[in-house]
């Protein structure tokens, strides 16, 4: 599942229309999906972040998640260009000098750059700013990257403005275009970021675990038998992807010896 | 052609391998330093502030990354060197060491421990080669070397000769280690690039150790490595150069029919390679440290290896004692037909 991150409306919208995504009034926040792709209004600045982004987790957390950080940015008159897309290599939060590297795996066709994440907007012409700058990419990297891999995380930021007066300026008509011009190259980029799934899915399906979740049910094991019993059927899993599980056909048992016994045996057969 | 052609790129859309290069301040202005990133014109150079800062980050998944590994560049900062793992066959020897030139090997073999040690699958070179060498030669000065010389392994963590068109440490390696008296250095290697050093005159300080198992394991558990025969041959051509040799049959691994699989492995290295000439053969079942063991688990690893059922002696993840002991004492007495007995190295 892909989930795209945005900070303004009119950022969005290009992408909800695009993308053709409904409302999901299920949240008390912006929220968009459509299948396998969605959008968090995250909000401007970081306030907003970690709660919409851990309330979204917590609802599809059987999913596989790829987090995607879309949305304008102030850019350097010398290192940028405007109305340019750019996929983040390196985020710096200027408030707490911390450094973030998302991992770039995937082959892509769009510049590189790094971002500096401030607390206030830069009016000044950027002159300390050799990077792009925006509100929100250092608070959205550190948030997700506690709740997924590294390489599940991408921010693509397209250059709006050159942090001068003309940012103050910025009308929302603007905003859409700059989002709404880059649709081709944000579309390719987010195909080739989800065939990066076939390197996380997980060992176990959904029914497998419904099948350990029942046999734990059925024998009432304990906590550290039931770690044992995914482990073992993991192990059966890598050894074969196909068949299924061994069936059990027993009443559930009258003692812990009988439940013992019985959990021995399954094991024994998952690694046979 | 490098030796990354023989990774399986399962996933479509990967970038090259070092595509991006970090380059920790400190690192800037060495020749090594240099030398990458000419070699790499194209890679995107990202300045870090400490190889940690990449290397040790949260979220990092090893097994995809990889697929697409990075290089960073730093500077070690001391220790420079290491006393010899338990893990290794020759730890009680005296005067045995380690170091670190690299982290992290190009290849990706199942059994290894690196998997388990690093948070990353990216490589890390430290540039500053000088600051390890000359702590080699204080140590020299230190030990007292009537017990015998000092002997550095100098490709533990990493596989220095499969790295050698990429950086030539190995060779420079070789080179230092000519110059000083009473210092062995090994360089234990699956590469097949022996082509690499092979206008490098050999010299009696140098080991050089090739890691092979049979096609059937490395198939299965060396994929991203090169295939048997390769090694093989570059071996031959290593000892043909006079270079001493010792062959790695570590980690045996104890698949169905391990029995005849190994003994006709044997066979056909024997009857390629002139046993008289080797200098030791090193034995050893699959064997990792309990921490290491169960952060591959933790990843999720796709390895049947480490569904396996195992013991764990002192922190020490591997076979039943009396399995292993049993196998070992086997595979012993068949290389025992070639090569002398106190010639074979066993980790029990």
């Amino acid at each position: 599942m892909q989930c795209i991150l945005s900070a303004l409306k009119v950022e969005s919208e290009p992408l909800i229309d695009h993308y053709r995504l409904s409302r999901d009034h299920s949240f008390s926040f912006p929220f968009f999906i459509r299948d396998d792709l969605c959008l968090i209004g995250v909000g401007v600045g970081k306030h907003n972040i970690k709660n919409r982004i851990l309330s979204f987790i917590s609802k599809f957390r059987s999913e596989t998640i790829q987090f995607i950080n879309i949305g304008i940015a102030g850019g350097n008159r010398e290192t940028s260009e405007k109305g340019q897309i750019y996929l983040i290599n390196q985020i710096i939060d200027n408030e707490t000098g911390r450094s973030f590297y998302p991992d770039i795996l995937i082959k892509h066709d769009l510049p590189e750059h790094s971002i500096t994440t401030t607390e206030r907007v830069i009016l000044d012409g950027g002159r300390d700013y050799r990077n792009l700058v925006d509100m929100e990419s250092s608070e959205i990297f550190d948030v997700c990257s506690k709740n997924t891999s590294i390489h599940k995380i991408a921010i693509l930021k397209i250059v709006s403005d050159y942090l001068d007066l003309d940012t103050a300026k910025l009308t929302k008509d603007r905003v859409r275009y700059f989002i709404s011009s880059n649709l081709e190259a944000i579309d390719s980029f987010l195909s080739k970021f989800r065939s990066l799934e076939n390197l996380d899915k997980p060992i176990l399906s959904k029914e497998d675990y419904i099948w350990i979740d029942s046999i734990s049910n059925q024998l009432s094991l304990t906590k550290t038998q039931y770690q044992q019993l995914l482990h073992f059927s993991k192990g059966f899993r890598v050894r074969d992807s196909k068949s299924n599980y061994p069936s059990l056909y027993v009443d559930p048992p009258e003692s812990k010896y009988d439940r013992n016994k019985i959990f021995r045996s399954l094991c024994e057969e998952l690694t046979s | 052609m490098t030796e990354t052609r023989f990774f399986d790129l399962s996933v479509k859309n990967l970038q090259a391998n070092f595509s991006h290069i970090y380059l920790e301040k400190d690192a800037v202005g060495y020749e090594l330093t240099d030398l990458l990133l000419d070699k790499y014109p194209n890679s995107k150079v990202i300045e870090i502030g400490h190889y940690k800062d990449i290397f040790n980050r949260k979220g990092q998944d090893f097994q995809s990354q990889k697929s697409s590994m990075n290089l960073i560049l730093a500077k070690k900062k001391e220790p420079f060197l290491y006393p010899a793992s338990d893990m290794v066959q020759e730890f009680k020897t005296p005067h045995t060491y380690y170091n670190t030139p690299i982290l992290n090997c190009l290849y990706n073999c199942e059994y290894c421990f690196l998997q388990g040690m690093y948070p990353s699958g990216n490589i890390v070179i430290f540039v500053n080669e000088n600051d390890l060498m000359n702590s080699i030669k204080i140590k020299l000065k230190k030990l007292n070397l009537s017990l015998g010389p000092m002997i550095v392994s100098i490709s533990y963590n990493t596989d220095l000769m499969a790295m050698e068109r990429i950086i030539p440490m190995a060779s420079r390696w070789i080179e230092f280690c000519k110059e000083q008296d009473n210092l062995k250095i090994e360089i234990r290697t699956k590469s097949a690039l022996f082509s690499s050093i092979k206008n490098i005159r050999s010299s009696k300080n140098i080991i050089l150790s090739w890691t092979i198992s049979p096609e059937i394991i490395c198939n299965k558990y060396e994929s991203t490595a090169p295939p048997l025969n390769s090694r093989v041959d570059s071996i031959k051509k290593a000892m043909d150069a006079g270079w001493p040799v010792r062959l790695c049959f570590d980690p045996v691994i104890l698949v169905d029919d391990w029995y005849k699989i190994y003994t006709q492995f044997f066979e056909q290295i024997f009857e390629v390679l002139d046993h008289q000439k080797l200098h030791d053969i090193t034995l050893g079942v699959f064997r990792m440290n309990k921490d290491y063991f169960n952060n591959v688990r933790k990843r999720e690893t796709r390895s049947d290896l480490y569904y396996l059922d195992y013991v764990n002696e002192d922190s020490t993840i591997t076979i039943k004692k009396e399995k292993r002991e049993k196998a070992l004492a086997c595979l012993k007495d068949e290389i025992s037909k070639y090569i002398p007995k106190e010639k074979i190295l066993v980790w029990i």
